[in-house]
């Protein structure tokens, strides 16, 4: 329960319930202000707006009833300029719900002021024909501060006046219904945020579950849901993408390890057969030495193999790093083919070297191996032309630099041209040398090419030409 | 008794020939495929021993086609493929028997002489006829106990006739089993080697075992 909790915490579903929550938080802090902000402006502006149309309309009541007030004496009707200036602008005090402070002097004499200021007097101070809005602070009235509309026009001096006291509790109001409410709402968000990250990472689990349940002996599965455009539809697409890739690198592995032993199986097989034979009777010292000579050359052609096997092991895992030079590439061949001139003459065939004029040509490669490349090239024109024959070498310099080794062997099915680069292909249609197989020789000359970024091509017509071709 | 080799590496062949033939059977070898099934069909074979991987036709398909031809002939695959799979294959394909390359010699000889018992009357290496017994593992022949001393050609037909005994063999089926590929049968080898057999078994002895058919061939009895 506590590592599930642990794990929960360290979940991205509680990091994104996390954010969730945060952004929300956040909003709502913005849209309380904004609202705080409107409802306080909005209140004290409607405030405004009644305070002045009221001072306004008392005003114009007063300087429309004629009345000298400021030199009021009292009659049978009127006692008080209060009384009198009350009917005057009793219409415009009846549309007065709230209750406002009212008080009109005149000449800065006091004629009329509304019962509920009690005993409280607002100050009034000289401006020229002005309508402004002021706050007053009266504890006497109010402990919040009095807002008044304040016209000066002429003699009159008209104050409209009411707390704040409305707005303020309004306001407060709405604070602490925002501090009730946004606790329920962060929780809310929280339930919300996991619910929704639970539904969105569900399929992640799912992955995960199948994902763990993979390896490498059901690498034949994969995950289901590639049929989805989504996000998880390109994860597990490109989980099964990486799948296929690792099994096909395991059937590589398995198909170069099945191989390398089948390779290594007729030397074994030849070595164990005819010395079982030669322990098994006596033979003559002819036939011992005959049996001792066969023995030293498929132990030779075991090492060849293992030599082989590990050089393309280095090239397969990259272990090997080009060391590449400027190799001016007729002194290369010309050097390898001199070398092979002697094998050659042994097996009656004819060396034919054809090079451009220009006696140096330079490319960049790694020397030792395209020696490499050209030695199993000719290598195998050796080996595999017909008695009496001529090999072709040409070098060209034309509008790419090109080799070509070109000789007359039995002819190569078109179909199986491609194959021959395949490692220990020539195991594959069987070890027979008649038909061109070449086994590991061709797939190193490959690897070393792809290695360089060289290019090489191979023909063979019904007539049995062979031909390779390395576009430099 | 005679054996096919098809076998395209060369030493391979080459050491099995030998080693066959050093245990006094005829052995013919083909390199490919081909040749291998065109001699498999033609000619007549004590046992085939088939390598799978062949040049121009491989062994599994040369191994259905002779069998489609109703030959029964004992098959023993020999090759690098050893998987459960490829012998459940090789077997299910027609093949008696499957042995994976490097072998031991002794053992497909071992083979060999198990896959030859199971045509022939007698089931374990001694062939009885009378008291005559021929050890098959030993290449020796006895008469009442006595060993009798025999070339290879000579204990090649014995083993044949013994093997198939109280059957008359002619002499072109007896030729086809002791010789390779390239013999003549027109040729009266077989009557000259059969007289020197009998010089050596039924000579001093009241029962003959060999006995002749005229214008048919030869027969060995049993009782």
């Amino acid at each position: 329960m506590l590592m599930n909790l642990e794990k929960y915490f360290k979940s991205t579903r509680f990091e994104t319930t996390l954010w969730y929550s945060f952004i929300f938080l956040l909003l709502e802090i913005v849209l309380g202000t904004i609202i705080y902000v409107y409802v306080n402006q909005t209140m004290r502006n409607e405030l405004d707006l009644s305070l002045t149309k009221q001072a306004e309309s008392i005003y114009k009541f007063v300087k429309e009833s004629q009345i000298n007030l400021f030199e009021f004496e009292p009659d049978s009707v009127y006692s008080t300029p209060d009384e009198l200036v009350y009917d005057i602008i009793f219409e415009a005090l009846a549309f007065n719900p709230n209750n406002t402070f009212v008080q009109v002097s005149i000449k800065d004499k006091i004629v009329f002021r509304t019962a509920n200021l009690g005993s409280v007097v607002f100050n009034t101070f000289n401006r020229k024909d002005a309508l402004s809005l002021i706050d007053y602070d009266e504890p006497a009235l109010s402990k919040y501060p009095i807002r008044a509309a304040y016209f000066n026009k002429g003699d009159y001096k008209i104050i409209v006046a009411f707390p704040l006291e409305l707005i303020s509790k309004t306001l407060d109001n709405l604070t602490d219904l925002y501090i009730i409410i946004a606790p329920l709402f962060l929780i809310l968000s929280f339930v919300v945020g996991s619910f929704l990250s639970f539904k969105a990472l569900a399929r992640i689990d799912k992955i995960i579950k199948r994902t763990d349940e993979i390896d490498t002996f059901n690498l034949d599965t994969f995950l289901e849901g590639e049929e989805y455009e989504d996000e998880y539809g390109r994860l597990v697409k490109t989980i099964n993408r990486m799948l296929r890739r690792i099994k096909s690198s395991i059937e590589y592995m398995n198909q170069f390890t099945i191989s390398a032993s089948h390779e290594l199986k007729t030397p074994l097989t030849i070595l164990r057969g005819e010395l079982e034979l030669a322990l098994k009777s006596p033979k003559s010292k002819e036939q011992y030495l005959e049996i001792i000579q066969s023995s030293y050359e498929e132990t030779l052609r075991l090492i060849n193999i293992v030599e082989r096997l590990f050089f393309i092991t280095k090239l397969d895992n990259s272990l090997i790093k080009l060391n590449t030079t400027r190799v001016n590439l007729v002194q290369l061949i010309s050097e390898i083919v001199n070398d092979f001139k002697r094998i050659t003459a042994e097996k009656n065939l004819t060396l034919l070297e054809k090079y451009p004029d220009k006696s140096d040509i330079f490319i960049n490669a790694d020397a030792e191996m395209l020696r490499q490349v050209f030695i199993n090239l000719l290598d195998n024109a050796v080996k595999y032309s017909v008695e009496e024959s001529e090999i072709l070498i040409i070098i060209k310099d034309e509008r790419n630099i090109s080799f070509s080794i070109i000789n007359k062997s039995e002819p190569i099915p078109k179909e199986l041209i491609p194959k021959l680069f395949e490692r220990f292909y020539r195991m594959e249609i069987s070890r027979n040398r008649n038909l061109g197989g070449v086994g590991l020789g061709l797939s190193v000359v490959k690897h070393i090419l792809d290695l360089h970024r060289f290019k090489i091509q191979i023909e063979s017509n019904d007539d049995g030409i062979f031909k390779a071709e390395i576009v430099f | 008794m005679r054996i096919l080799v098809v076998e395209d590496e060369k030493k391979v062949a080459s050491f099995i020939k030998k080693g066959l033939e050093e245990e006094f059977y005829s052995v013919d070898v083909a390199f490919d495929g081909k040749e291998g099934l065109r001699l498999a069909l033609s000619e007549e074979y004590d046992l085939i021993i088939l390598d799978l991987m062949l040049p121009f036709k491989d062994g599994l398909t040369i191994l259905k086609e002779i069998r489609e031809e109703k030959i029964f002939t004992p098959v023993l695959i020999l090759t690098a493929r050893d998987t459960i799979q490829d012998k459940v294959t090789g077997l299910d394909s027609g093949a008696d028997d499957y042995l994976a390359k490097p072998f031991s010699f002794e053992e497909l000889l071992a083979r060999i002489r198990a896959l030859l018992r199971r045509n022939s009357i007698d089931k374990n290496n001694i062939l009885k006829a009378g008291d005559l017994k021929l050890d098959t593992q030993a290449h020796k022949a006895f008469r009442n106990d006595v060993e009798i001393q025999l070339t290879a050609k000579e204990y090649a037909i014995l083993e044949y006739l013994m093997r198939n005994k109280n059957r008359v063999i002619s002499r072109t089926k007896l030729s086809e089993h002791i010789y390779e590929f390239h013999f003549d049968p027109e040729t009266n080898v077989i009557d000259v080697y059969i007289n020197k057999l009998r010089n050596k078994i039924d000579k001093g002895f009241e029962k003959q075992i060999i006995h002749t058919v005229r214008g048919v061939g030869y027969l060995i009895k049993d009782d």
